[in-house]
This record gives C-alpha cells, sequence and structure tokens, in this order.
C-alpha cells in the first residue's frame, strides 16, 4: 500500500464549509493545517458529521488538549487534532466554554478519546458529558488541582 | 492510590481473585500498574493505573525557553531520546519559521534512526527477558552498548544528549562518528540477524506471540494506536512517509507490516525489520550527506562566532538575551508530529510572542497506546499480561511526563 500526499488545507476546508455550512465559527488554514472553530453545543454532531462524510471521514482521534486563557468570558479552549487515515487528511477542531461549563464526549464518537479526555480532566479541570469513566489519570484520586491552570504556582503551593 | 478501581472491580459479590500487578513489577517496564481481576487463570478485567512518574513537564516548559525545554524532552522517552528531541524541534522550527539547512536535515535522519535502534534494541532485550528468553537481553544490549557509543562519539553524551538544538545542530560531528557509523551498519545488521534467527522459528517464542493480543485494523484505527501497535495491524500508516519531516522525502525505505495480523509476533516482527530499514536509511545518508553549514544563519536562534562575541557588542547583547529570555516565537498555535520508535509523537505549542510557550502539549505515543491493554488482555491467560505490554513497548517516562 502506498502512502497518499498529504491533502492541502484549502481541498478539506471546502468540503467542511459544505457539510458543515453556520456551525464553523471561524476557519484557517495557515501551515497548511485546517483550523476550525465551532460552538460548545454543536460540537458532538460536528463531530459525527466529520467522521461519517464520506469526502471527509476523519476516523482517527490524534488528540486532544485543552488551553486556559484566564480573564476571559469563556476561558477554556479544547482543541482536538483529528486524521483520515486512509485519506492522509488532518484537521484542527476548536472549541471554546467558561468555567463550570462541561463539554460533550468525543469518546461516543471514538473510542480513542478515552484516556486523552480523562487526562485533560485530571490537569485543566475541563468535564466531559457521556464519559465512559471519567477520573483523574496522572494524579493521585484524592488530588484537589487542576495544575494546568494559569492560576496554580509552579512551586510553593 | 487505586482504592476507587480496586472496590469498583471487585464488584458487590466480592467474587473473583483481585490481582496487583505492579508498579514495581519488572516486566511492567518501569512503574505501570495494573489491577486485574482474575476468573482462576483467566483475566476478566485489567485496569491499568499510571502516574507515578508524573513530573510536570508540560507545566515546567511554560516558564522555560524553548532552548531549555530540549533537555525535558529527552526524559520523555529516555529509551530514544533523540526522537522526542526531533519531535520537539520539528514543531519549534515550523512555528517560529526557522529554515534548517539541508545538511543538518540529512544528519537528522542518522540521529533520528540512531534513536529508533535504540528504542528497538531495549523493547527486543525486555520483551524476550519477560517471555523467558533471556540470552536475547544480553546480546540486545551489547549492541545498543554500540549505539551509545555512536552518540557519546557525536556529542560525548550517551542517552539524554539534545545533541540538535532549533536551527539544527550546534556543531559539525566530527570526522569519527562518520568514520564508526560506516563501520557500524553492518555489524547492526548481523545482530538483527542473529535476533530473528533466535526468535522467529523458535516455539516457545511461536507459542507465546501467535493470535496473542490481537486487534484489527479498524478497532487499531478507533482506538488511536499508532506506530508499531498499528501497523502491526496491516495499516501501513508511517508519518515518515505521510507528513515528510528531515530529510525522509529524499531517502527510500520500507513500512513493514509484519504479518498484518495485529497480534503480539506481528509486532514484533516488523518491529525487527524496521530496525534493518533504519540501518538502510542511515546507509544512504552517510552516501547521500549533502556539504554546507549544519545551523543556521538566522540571526535568531543561530549561536554567533565565538571570536565576534568578544570583540562586538551586539553580537554579546544578542548572546545574553538569546540564553537568558530565549528567541522570540510569532503568535500562534501548531501541531507537529513525528514517528517516533513507539508511534505518534505530537507536540502542540501555543506561542504569546515571547521566548517561552504559553502551552504545551505533548501527544505521547506510549499514553494513547497502553488504553488499549484492557482490550488486548480481556480473557487471555495471566502469562499473556506480560507479552501484550512488552508488544505495546511502553515507556512510562512519556505515558506519564
Amino acid at each position: 500500500m502506498s502512502t497518499p500526499p498529504l491533502v492541502a488545507a484549502d481541498t478539506i476546508h471546502e468540503r467542511v464549509h459544505a457539510v458543515l455550512g453556520e456551525k464553523v465559527t471561524a476557519a484557517d488554514t495557515l501551515r497548511n493545517y485546517l483550523t476550525i472553530e465551532v460552538a460548545a453545543r454543536n460540537l458532538l454532531a460536528v463531530a459525527t458529521v466529520l467522521r461519517d462524510d464520506a469526502e471527509l471521514r476523519f476516523n482517527y482521534f490524534g488528540d486532544v488538549t485543552a488551553v486556559h486563557w484566564p480573564g476571559e468570558t469563556q476561558e477554556y479552549e479544547v482543541v482536538y487534532h483529528l486524521r483520515s487515515i486512509p485519506d492522509n487528511r488532518r484537521i484542527r477542531l476548536k472549541t471554546r466554554i467558561a468555567a463550570g461549563e462541561s463539554i460533550e464526549s468525543m469518546a461516543q464518537v471514538w473510542p480513542g478519546a478515552d484516556w486523552p479526555e480523562r487526562e485533560v480532566y485530571d490537569l485543566m479541570g475541563v468535564k466531559f458529558d457521556n464519559h465512559p469513566d471519567l477520573r483523574r489519570i496522572l494524579m493521585d484520586e484524592d488530588y484537589e488541582y487542576h495544575p494546568l491552570r494559569k492560576d496554580f504556582p509552579r512551586e510553593g503551593l | 492510590m487505586a482504592t476507587v478501581e480496586i472496590e469498583r472491580i471487585a464488584g458487590e459479590d466480592d467474587s473473583g481473585l483481585i490481582l496487583n500487578m505492579g508498579p514495581q513489577h519488572p516486566s511492567t517496564h518501569g512503574v505501570l500498574r495494573v489491577i486485574l481481576k482474575m476468573d482462576g487463570e483467566y483475566i476478566e478485567e485489567a485496569v491499568p493505573i499510571i502516574g507515578y512518574l508524573h513530573r510536570g513537564t508540560e507545566k515546567i516548559a511554560e516558564s522555560e525557553t524553548y532552548t531549555q525545554i530540549l533537555g525535558y524532552t529527552d526524559r520523555m522517552d529516555y529509551t530514544a531520546a533523540a526522537s522526542s528531541n526531533l519531535g520537539w524541534l520539528v514543531a519549534v522550527e515550523t512555528l517560529a519559521g526557522i529554515e534548517v539547512p539541508e545538511r543538518a536535515q540529512w544528519l537528522r535522519c542518522i540521529v533520528g534512526e540512531l534513536g529508533r535502534l535504540a528504542g528497538h534494541l531495549v523493547w527486543i532485550g525486555t520483551h524476550a527477558l519477560d517471555i523467558g528468553a533471556m540470552s536475547i537481553f544480553l546480546y540486545a544490549f551489547r549492541a545498543r552498548e554500540r549505539v551509545l557509543e555512536l552518540f557519546e562519539e557525536l556529542c560525548g553524551a550517551r542517552m539524554t544528549h539534545s545533541v540538535m538544538r532549533p536551527g539544527g545542530f550546534l556543531e559539525e560531528p566530527r570526522d569519527p562518528f562518520y568514520r564508526k557509523l560506516e563501520d557500524s551498519l553492518d555489524y547492526f545488521l548481523r545482530e538483527i540477524d542473529q535476533f530473528d534467527k533466535l526468535l522467529s522459528r523458535n516455539e516457545l517464542w511461536l507459542g507465546r506471540t501467535i493470535d496473542v493480543g490481537v486487534i484489527s485494523g479498524d478497532d487499531a484505527i478507533a482506538m488511536g494506536l499508532s506506530g508499531p501497535c498499528l501497523r502491526g495491524s496491516g495499516v501501513a500508516w508511517d508519518i515518515r512517509k505521510t507528513e515528510p519531516y528531515a530529510a525522509y522525502d529524499k531517502v527510500e525505505f520500507d513500512v513493514p507490516i509484519g504479518t498484518g495480523k495485529g497480534d503480539v509476533f506481528s509486532r514484533y516482527l516488523l518491529r525487527i525489520e524496521e530496525m534493518r530499514q533504519s540501518v538502510r536509511i542511515m546507509r544512504q545518508v552517510t552516501e547521500h550527506l549533502p556539504p554546507g553549514p549544519v545551523m543556521t544563519d538566522d540571526s535568531r536562534v543561530g549561536r554567533p562566532d565565538t571570536p565576534r562575541l568578544y570583540t562586538d557588542m551586539e553580537a554579546m547583547i544578542n548572546h545574553f538575551w538569546m540564553y537568558i529570555h530565549g528567541f522570540p516565537v510569532q503568535r500562534g498555535e501548531t501541531y507537529c508530529a513525528i514517528e517516533a520508535p513507539k508511534g505518534e509523537l505530537g507536540f502542540y505549542v501555543v506561542s504569546d510572542g515571547s521566548g517561552k510557550p504559553y502551552r504545551m502539549h505533548v501527544r505521547s505515543p506510549s499514553f494513547v497506546n497502553l488504553q488499549s491493554l484492557p482490550y488486548l488482555v480481556k480473557g487471555r491467560l495471566l502469562a499473556d499480561v506480560v507479552s501484550v505490554i512488552g508488544s505495546i513497548d511502553i515507556v512510562l517516562g512519556e505515558i506519564d511526563r
């Protein structure tokens, strides 16, 4: 099996725009990496379309992480990296939530999201709804803090 | 730790035997702990517990410069530190827009493949030792010693070397390195053949590996597996081919898939072949290495020449600024992945325009691959857990970070 070359971000953007339409609130193709932003309430629907659309087929869950932007109204930015394995496409999916809000778990769409989402919950405190087993993973089970938040000091707790 | 897990899998009726394996068990390759619910000799449920080696690398990275973080990446996959270094540098250079000279790109292939050899030789040694083939362990570490000697010749350090820098290499490797490398390539091939002869038709080995820990290609993709765990199931996915970095688009190599059945034996077979491909890549690089500098002349990251440093005020200021505050990286974000010995090693970096990253996240291959362990061992014998852990090839330094 020969590997297909990486599909250009612009090509994916056209198709994503066609199937998702207004659900995408922002998009850019900097460094040949398509980044789209969606509202948290649409996340599960968007993920299902990305996985099931015959011309997109994002069947591989690469990674999830979160970035903390204190001082903004929606202070947690959750970032997903998805791939399409046979077709060699890649996309970055972003969404924002405010403190105390939760987000739908992607483990419902890609089972591989299980541990990566537990890590985000453990270190950043973002809660995932309908996750199969949302527990701390790296820190101790009775640990009280979420160390990757910006208000967590590097030393001298 | 883990009292919740033990209570949960023990259940209400408290039937079955709960067996604790690790974190000091020698065949868990570090500090992995697995809690097993047994039905006689068979496994009903397995729960991996990790985090014993968590050092907060991602948090520390937020207050270090891009160059300083390089030293922390060594300590993630410590069996193949070169690969972790390379993954970080590819991400930083992409985000900062630094051009790496041609010669350095080719040399990075050598360093990357030496790292892969070092990683795979630890894997074959410990995996065989776990299953009971004790002599392989000594042969593998003897061969690995040669890899470490090459690293020593390259930069003075053996295990955690950080030999590369943003923009290329700190210095051109000295001649003895190239001579020794060329002498070693045939030696590596002979050693790999020896493992192949000792194991690939060994009946005990076949009995312990064939049809053990099976996962289909579709399931492997759904679970997010990468590297040999994905390829062993017949999916020829290698980031060196799909998103080439360094000079991997200019060298020829095959992507082995073992038997494609997704069992422990398939993953074993393809890693053996991968080591041969590593030697093939290194041979091509030594033959076609282009002349030229190994460090970029980009003044943001390039170290000024030492004579200039003592005579030119600007060079002195630049030097101090670079080493104290780091080089500034434009605002933005990037996710860059490389094919590490264990699979897709990705770095997600967010910059706020300063000399230190605002956020750094590691997508470590062992971490994601390990989540398939409960699936792979369910219903199997206790002894199979050991061979499955060995075949996933985990490094706890990378899982816990």
